[in-house]
């Protein structure tokens, strides 16, 4: 769980840093001008990054919370298991 | 005569996990309601200058579970006790949850702030620096139930990461960049009617992230309670199932 969680941060930490690559080549963009086809100014959706951002947000603060209680789930699995093992040996 | 079984001493980690749980789940509905209903919009950024009001309590909260990381490690490297160990784990994933909050809300609000998700700016690459090294710290003790060794190793990277903080915190100030700084003292300030909702942000994510600490503090303790006990059992002969 721990190793998926890190590959997935590692894959998101490293999607971040290499976004600027996606607004496309600053050569390109200097020498070629091309007509506005739709709206004359860009439109950002600022409510989908709002809830893109919120929705991540509690996402992973969920994420935390479910990985700290299966954690606590096998350690007190493994210690019954380890209680059961130390009195079956006392019993024999 | 047979001495009375005493009463087990109430569990004071529970009733602080339980209290402080408690306190984040109201004062988290309160920053809902003052980001979304209270706060005025803002003029240019619109509906998405309200990430403000995570983006900038999940920075507090990473640099909380940083530095909680930092001193974890810096104990147990001094005295060599388990639960100064526990504090640095904790922390450390505190820390970087936060961490990986903001360098996915940050990019968010600069898209529509800068038209990019992504500049290398001092602070964010300094933030990103930062998150990568309590990545590797976490990696570094996710490989098997981690020995003395690893122990030691990730808390000495845990101290290394530490002044990098200080680097994000400065990092505008001294090579400036596209990071705003509205709320420093050379920035133009929020607008009053934003200000409830900040400063419910922050404590909002003070109460978080100490919930999230107790409750990852206590279950690393429980965990290295439970390694003993395997090592005590394994070393009287009994087969550790």
């Amino acid at each position: 769980m721990t190793k998926k969680l890190l590959v997935l941060a590692f894959l998101l930490l490293s999607w971040s840093a290499s976004a600027q690559e996606e607004s496309g080549d600053p050569e390109e963009r200097a020498s070629a001008f091309r007509a506005v086809s739709g709206p004359q100014v860009e439109q950002v959706p600022g409510g989908a990054l709002l809830v893109g951002a919120y929705g991540v947000a509690w996402l992973a603060i969920l994420g935390f919370f479910v990985h700290v209680g299966r954690l606590n789930a096998r350690t007190a699995t493994d210690l019954a298991r380890l209680e059961r093992a130390v009195g079956e040996k006392r019993e024999s | 005569m047979t001495a009375r079984p005493s009463t087990p001493p109430p569990d004071r980690g529970a009733l602080v996990w339980n209290v402080l749980g408690a306190l984040t789940l109201v004062s988290i509905a309160a920053l809902v309601y003052l980001a979304f209903f209270v706060a005025p919009m803002e003029e240019q950024m619109g509906i998405a200058q309200k990430i403000f009001y995570i983006h900038v309590p999940s920075a507090y909260g990473m640099y909380v579970g940083f530095t909680f990381a930092a001193v974890g490690g810096f104990l147990y490297l001094w005295k060599r006790e388990d639960r100064y160990d526990a504090l640095a784990a904790a922390g450390a994933e505190v820390g970087t949850l936060f961490c990986f909050i903001v360098l996915v809300t940050g990019p968010l609000w600069g898209r529509k702030a800068w038209g990019v998700y992504w500049v290398w700016d001092p602070r964010l690459t300094s933030t990103l620096l930062t998150g990568m090294i309590y990545l590797a710290y976490l990696s570094l003790r996710s490989v098997g139930n981690p020995g003395e060794t690893e122990k030691r190793f990730a808390a000495a990277l845990a101290l290394v990461g530490f002044p990098l903080l200080f680097l994000i915190k400065y990092s505008v100030q001294r090579w400036s960049g596209q990071h705003p700084v509205v709320i420093t003292g050379s920035g133009g300030g929020i607008a009053p009617g934003m200000v409830p909702a900040l400063t419910t942000g922050f404590v909002a994510f003070s109460f978080l992230a100490a919930w999230m600490l107790v409750a990852r503090f206590r279950v690393e303790r429980q965990r290295q309670r439970l390694e003993h006990l395997k090592f005590l059992a394994a070393e009287r002969g009994l087969e550790v199932p």
